[in-house]
């Protein structure tokens, strides 16, 4: 999105009257890319229509106190993550386990989910981005399948592009050597 | 082709420790995860899932708009933070006002070092327990004798509501 358009956006989104029509602009503008986003961590459709729903809310919620310091995707995807994320320790919490174990349970349950469609290596790469920590997982999934550049990522995730390079790295690593060894 | 060569010429571009021991390996990787990983996701969503999206979402909003702009004091975290260390107080004087055993002066503990612990969830009850814990009475009084000012409280909530920052920790 060009700065001009966003910046109008924005003030349309912080005004009263034009709030409700950019609101729903927005929406239609990010749905997807926040969806797939959610949905990589959370795997499962209803759970990550669940996240995706809360995040819009929570985007409507804090819009006004929306600053500029990052732009304005960087900012909602930061929500997303942290919703995505927050919501896997709810869970955890409520069924009295950790978020690893919510995520092998996820990860156990998408050969039955009628939503995933992946052959045999597309499950094994699910199963081997599980285990990796939580922060390479997001590193990962959002470097190798969105293509998302580094300093974009730096900017979403307020992590050091170097540090980045090294998650990445060291997912990739491990990844390859799950493949290799499965 | 010599990599000595061109480091001598002094271009003035250096490279991380080790790069070029490593550079081999992590390319192979990559190659080998692009070759056996696919980069399509192996997801499905509902026929007509993101055409109804919008509607669903916005349908949640009139509720939210009015909702007063009143933030309930007694579910918010300022209240579970004034909350803790009234316990932490009523705790104390439970446990040690009758004994002259002066294990130590709890005067002298800071009270940035009581809401650090706080806040690093070394205390983990539930609402409902801080509630049978507390009375009315005693909340009130040290409530008052925190003496926040209004402007303080709200900068203190306006920074919640502000609050989106990752908390990852670093692996």
């Amino acid at each position: 999105m060009k700065i001009e358009t966003e910046e109008i956006l924005i003030a349309d989104l912080q005004s009263e009257t034009n709030r409700d029509i950019a609101f729903r602009e927005l929406i239609s503008l990010y749905k997807e890319r926040l969806y797939w986003h959610i949905r990589k961590i959370v795997l499962s459709h209803d759970d990550a229509d669940d996240v995706l729903q809360n995040t819009f809310i929570k985007i409507f919620r804090n819009i006004d106190g929306f600053k500029g310091e990052s732009k304005l995707y960087s900012w909602m995807y930061r929500i997303a993550t942290n919703e995505a994320i927050t919501f896997i320790h709810n869970k955890a919490k409520h069924s009295q386990v950790t978020s690893e174990k919510i995520q092998q349970i996820a990860i156990n349950n998408l050969e039955a989910d009628v939503y995933f469609e992946g052959d045999e290596i597309q499950f094994k790469l699910q199963k081997a981005i599980a285990t990796l920590p939580q922060k390479q997982q997001l590193v990962f999934n959002m470097k190798y399948f969105d293509d998302h550049t580094y300093e974009q990522l730096s900017d979403i995730l307020e992590t050091s592009v170097g540090a980045l390079k090294s998650s990445y790295h060291i997912a990739v690593k491990k990844i390859t050597a799950y493949l290799t060894e499965n | 082709m010599n990599k000595k060569n061109i480091h001598s010429k002094n271009s003035g571009f250096t490279t991380p420790q080790n790069y070029f021991d490593t550079v081999e390996e992590r390319i192979l990787q990559e190659i080998t995860l692009k070759k056996n990983g696919p980069k399509v996701l192996p997801f499905r969503i509902p026929n007509g899932y993101f055409e109804t999206l919008e509607d669903r979402v916005l349908a949640k909003i009139p509720s939210i708009k009015k909702e007063p702009k009143i933030i309930s004091f007694i579910h918010t975290k300022t209240f579970k933070y004034v909350a803790s260390i009234a316990a932490i107080i009523i705790l104390y004087v439970t446990l040690f006002k009758d004994t002259s055993i002066g294990m130590f002066d709890f005067n002298a503990i800071d009270q940035s070092q009581i809401s650090y612990y706080v806040e690093q969830g070394y205390i983990d009850i539930s609402d409902t327990e801080l509630e049978s814990l507390i009375s009315e009475k005693a909340l009130n009084n040290n409530l008052l004798s925190l003496d926040i000012s209004k402007d303080e409280i709200f900068d203190y909530l306006s920074n919640l509501l502000d609050d989106n920052t990752l908390n990852l920790e670093d692996h």
